[in-house]
């Protein structure tokens, strides 16, 4: 089965220059689409809680799970992926080479790694095209010794992801018997602020949190030019959003907050895709502004299972349906559990001192201000690729 | 005043002639325009605190879309003075208003009075923030009644000069440090801050200057503070007066205009010299008049201030360069199980 979506096309793109912009909707936009569509499922059940993911970590897994499998499976995935992995391997390859590429300055590591047990059969083919298109190593482990499994997989996460993310497996996930294969993802990003934030700026502030209770919470602030812009649902409730650039300038953090603070974050969150964050991206106008936010770390553990079913991903999750021929051929194969796990940490470090460094900044005249004292969403993007590496909703940082 | 005491037309010519003679008095020493500005009854206060309401009389606050953007001067019944900055082309004249007599911003007063903005003159020689003829004059829509909260200052002639070292004050509705806006009710702020001289200023910005984002202190600039930092002006009050007392009378010896961050170490709040403006003020406003200042004293050097004995490690007080990881990162697995068929 074939699918032609637009983005064939852009298998003629040159990506070899990651700043050019694409003018429909990218390939790793269709992929990171998803992942936010996953998202937007995942906090309608938790709407009050804080949730981080990577979208572009979905898209990934997704992308490896389409080349394991076959048949129907094979076309859930396809269909609410909007592409068939096969059909556009090469120029995958080349946007998951820009977003780890050097050029970023801010340090992104995307690490995919195929766990698999000691003497499984495992078709050639699959391997090949998850090293080709995924970087994707594979290892061997012995899954009858689940502690010593969960423990070998845990060591390559936390070295992945330079001790940032422990203990993401446990051994109770894992049955000896039965367990023959584990994909795992990890998407590690450091950057320093473009326009760090002057520690002595960052004061304890309220912050109405999705209970609606006040709290004070140290906040950073900072006087600077940021690009920013505001927007309404279709049903007309107006959000605003502000774009924070990480040092390397390709990459960069979103803010969407609603405008009105009656206005709940639920209420917006169905309206955002790539598509809208593309609009966001070419609407913004620099502006001086005195910029509040929330100093915060947030770790959320996600099982991405429901959310899936939710998209119409059903079968490979159904013993007796799933399909995954072209991982193997001599065993029947299902996923049993499909779990992300991200952390994110907001601080004042960036690369240069913020204040007043450039003629608009040495104005004595007000600024406006943007403030984000309740629940609201942030992203942080690759702005060469379009792809949304995380995403999360803060209802208390 | 004596004017509201009920009484017949005659007597009040004659009332009128005698405040007129009233306000000549204080006129010795000083040439030409009536000395109908820059009285103010109360002693001041120093040091960054809280203003007594009708301190600062000529204070008034620019809103754009009803919020505060700038402070500026009232020199005459109709006319405030600012700052050019304060007034960006891409914003419409009919969304500013002046609010006078105030003292908490926050609270309602009934000596407060708001007019709307007939009309801006910006100065044509300013072109971005930091350049030079940072300086505005806003005609009100209407004129104004002087009460004790209402009362313009005076305007220094071309020639004034305001010697090094002079303590005069800052006020405004500011920032009270940066990121840090002014705590409801917002009652006015004020600074005592000494006149440092234009050189000596230079040679403080040019310690641990950025090459590539230049301050030059034009020669229509005036600089007060203090070496060390902590007390300076801050976002919100640009356009405001930087008022100097001599012999008796206010004089609006500055407009707070720029400033490397606020009150850091070796970078002194800049104003606009309002007496390079002197002669285009009076020639946009016949009616308004500079007044001749008073030479009181000698200016004395004052480039000790920027020797290295005084000189403040600005790089070590803002503790720079210490930048930790920002790390977010996630992670996603797939668990494949074997599924036994039947």
């Amino acid at each position: 089965m074939n699918w032609h979506f637009p983005f064939f096309i852009l298998t003629t793109v040159t990506l070899s220059s990651v700043y050019s912009q694409f003018n429909s909707l990218s390939l790793e936009e269709l992929g990171s689409d998803t992942g936010i569509q996953v998202f937007n499922q995942i906090v309608k059940s938790r709407p009050h809680e804080n949730i981080v993911v990577s979208p572009h970590g979905i898209a990934s897994i997704l992308g490896m799970l389409q080349l394991g499998a076959d048949g129907r499976t094979k076309k859930q995935l396809t269909t609410v992926m909007r592409y068939s992995v096969n059909g556009v391997g090469k120029v995958l390859k080349k946007i998951n080479k820009a977003i780890v590429s050097k050029k970023n300055k801010d340090i992104v590591t995307v690490a995919n790694a195929v766990f698999v047990k000691n003497g499984f059969k495992m078709e050639v083919p699959f391997a090949a095209r998850n090293k080709e298109v995924f970087q994707c190593e594979v290892q061997n482990v012995n899954f009858q010794d689940p502690v010593s499994a969960c423990d070998s997989i845990n060591f390559w996460v936390k070295n992945e992801t330079r001790g940032m993310i422990d203990n993401l497996l446990s051994p109770n996930l894992i049955d000896g018997a039965l367990t023959r294969l584990v994909l795992v993802n990890a998407v590690y990003f450091k950057g320093l602020w473009k326009s760090r934030f002057q520690p002595e700026s960052t004061k304890k502030r309220t912050f109405v949190a999705g209970d609606g209770k006040p709290y004070q919470v140290p906040m950073l602030a900072q006087l600077s030019v940021f690009r920013s812009g505001s927007t309404s649902t279709p049903n007309g409730l107006w959000y605003n959003f502000i774009e924070l650039p990480y040092h390397g300038e390709s990459i960069s953090m979103l803010i969407a907050l609603p405008t009105e603070s009656s206005t709940p974050l639920s209420a917006i969150i169905p309206h955002i895709s790539t598509k809208t964050i593309d609009s966001w991206m070419n609407t913004m106008v620099p502006k001086r502004m005195q910029l509040v936010l929330p100093k915060f770390t947030a770790v959320a553990q996600t099982d991405l299972k429901e959310p899936l079913k939710a998209l119409g991903i059903t079968e490979m999750f159904e013993p007796s349906k799933a399909n995954f021929a072209k991982i193997t051929r001599s065993e029947s194969l299902h996923v049993s559990h499909i779990l992300q796990k991200a952390k994110i940490e907001v601080s004042e470090d960036g690369t240069k001192a913020s204040a007043a460094t450039t003629a608009i900044l040495i104005a004595r005249s007000s600024p406006p201000w943007f403030i984000v004292d309740r629940p609201f969403l942030f992203f942080i993007r690759h702005n060469p690729t379009g792809a949304i590496l995380f995403q999360g909703q803060i209802n208390k940082p | 005043m004596a004017l509201m005491v009920g009484r017949g037309p005659g007597q009040r010519e004659a009332v009128a002639i005698l405040l007129l003679m009233g306000l000549l008095q204080p006129r010795t020493g000083a040439a030409g325009a009536e000395a109908s500005c820059g009285v103010v009854m109360q002693p001041r206060i120093t040091g960054g605190s809280s203003a007594k309401p009708g301190q600062w009389p000529w204070q008034v606050s620019i809103t754009y879309d009803g919020i505060h953007v700038c402070g500026g001067s009232l020199v005459s019944d109709q006319w405030v003075v600012s700052a050019a900055h304060c007034f960006p082309r891409e914003h419409y004249r009919d969304q500013y208003e002046v609010k006078l007599g105030a003292h908490q911003l926050d609270s309602y007063s009934n000596d407060t009075v708001v007019r709307t903005v007939a009309r801006i003159i910006s100065h044509s020689s300013y072109r971005e923030e930091g350049s030079q003829g940072d300086i505005a004059l806003v005609h009100l829509s209407s004129p104004v009644n002087f009460s004790r909260h209402i009362k313009p200052i005076c305007l220094p002639a071309a020639n004034a000069s305001f010697p090094n070292g002079l303590h005069c004050t800052v006020t405004g509705w500011g920032h009270v440090a940066p990121s840090v806006s002014l705590q409801t009710p917002k009652p006015l702020q004020q600074l005592e801050v000494p006149l440092i001289s234009r050189e000596t200023c230079s040679c403080l910005y040019n310690i641990n200057a950025v090459p590539e984002e230049p301050h030059t202190i034009q020669p229509d600039m005036l600089c007060a503070g203090y070496v060390e930092g902590g007390k300076d002006a801050c976002q919100g009050d640009s356009g405001g007066p930087l008022s100097c007392p001599i012999e008796g009378l206010w004089y609006l010896a500055g407009i707070v205009s720029w400033g490397d961050a606020c009150g850091a170490p070796n970078r002194p709040g800049v104003y606009t010299l309002t007496s390079t403006y002197a002669s285009w003020i009076h020639h946009n406003v016949a009616e308004l008049q500079p007044r001749m200042v008073p030479q009181t004293q000698e200016s004395q050097p004052d480039g000790h201030l920027c020797n290295h004995h005084h000189v403040f490690n600005s790089a070590a007080a803002q503790g720079l360069l210490r930048p930790l990881p920002f790390l977010p990162l996630g992670l996603t697995l797939g668990l494949f199980c074997l599924w036994f068929e039947h």
